[in-house]
């Protein structure tokens, strides 16, 4: 069996990847794999707590639902950042500073 | 099989490194692509087969290409030019990101690494069979309500995507 610490450090990793994106990254398209990137490190940490589970299933299922929920919040995310892009012509958020035109 | 485990760890780690700082964005969504598989291989060895597939599904086969269609229909001049203001110089903000990541990163393995968690013994039932089971019984409801929220999803964004919204 794997020790859950090792699960734990990956996801760390991948978290604190994903948040340097989030960070630094001047383009939304980036600032989205980022989020993606820390999603994932969430759910890595559900999954490594629900093993060892028999009937309920709990953590696994938690997972099931966040990785639809994701994808979801995904899909809105582009097709805001494609609006925007419609709007101000940039998909830098840092110039993004106006509600209207 | 342990040793496939840290191959696994250490390709997704590897590739998530390359998604985050590759210069070309279209490279950056395929590094992303590896590495969800590798988080998807990982899910195996915690003994979730069936959200390693799930993973694969819905990330790999949905939000790439959701991904890849954003990077295709954006401008490439505002790309190029959003990629280059990045990989000027090292700025301060981007050593302030890179420090405070890593503090924090420290900071969590330190914590992490202090405490016995008590997790149970590896089971050897099966699990996609429970979790059939239980998604049908015990959360029936958050699954409906899913339902009803990716309808609003698929409703949402064709909503908002029309053309013709700007103007009003």
């Amino acid at each position: 069996m794997i020790p859950i610490h090792h699960f734990l450090i990956i996801s760390i990793a991948l978290f604190c990847l994903g948040l340097y994106a989030v960070l630094t990254q001047k383009n939304m398209i980036r600032i989205l794999i980022g989020v993606e990137l820390m999603l994932n490190a969430g759910i890595i940490n559900l999954i490594a707590f629900g093993q060892g589970e028999d009937a309920a299933n709990e953590g696994q299922m938690m997972a099931l639902f966040a990785i639809v929920l994701a994808a979801a919040a995904a899909a809105v995310a582009l097709v805001i950042i494609l609006k925007v892009y419609g709007q101000h012509n940039t998909i830098d958020p840092t110039q993004m500073d106006e509600l209207k035109q | 099989m342990i040793v496939m485990f840290y191959f696994f760890a250490f390709f997704t780690l590897l590739l998530a490194v390359y998604a985050v700082t590759a210069p070309n964005l279209v490279r950056s969504v395929f590094a992303l692509f590896g590495c969800l598989c590798g988080v998807a291989g990982l899910y195996v060895f915690a003994q979730a087969d069936f959200i390693a597939v799930a993973q694969i599904v819905v990330y790999v086969g949905g939000v790439l290409v959701v991904l890849l269609f954003g990077v295709m229909l954006s401008d490439k001049a505002v790309l190029a030019q959003v990629d280059k203001a990045v990989h000027r110089v090292f700025s301060l903000p981007k050593i302030l990101a890179l420090l405070s990541t890593v503090a924090l990163a420290v900071f969590l393995i330190w914590q992490v690494m202090g405490y016995a968690f008590n997790v149970g013994a590896p089971t050897t039932v099966n699990t996609i069979n429970n979790i059939g089971v239980n998604t049908v019984s015990v959360y029936l409801l958050p699954f409906e309500l899913l339902a009803v929220l990716l309808l609003m999803v698929l409703i949402g964004t064709v909503y908002i995507a029309r053309k013709g919204t700007s103007a009003e």
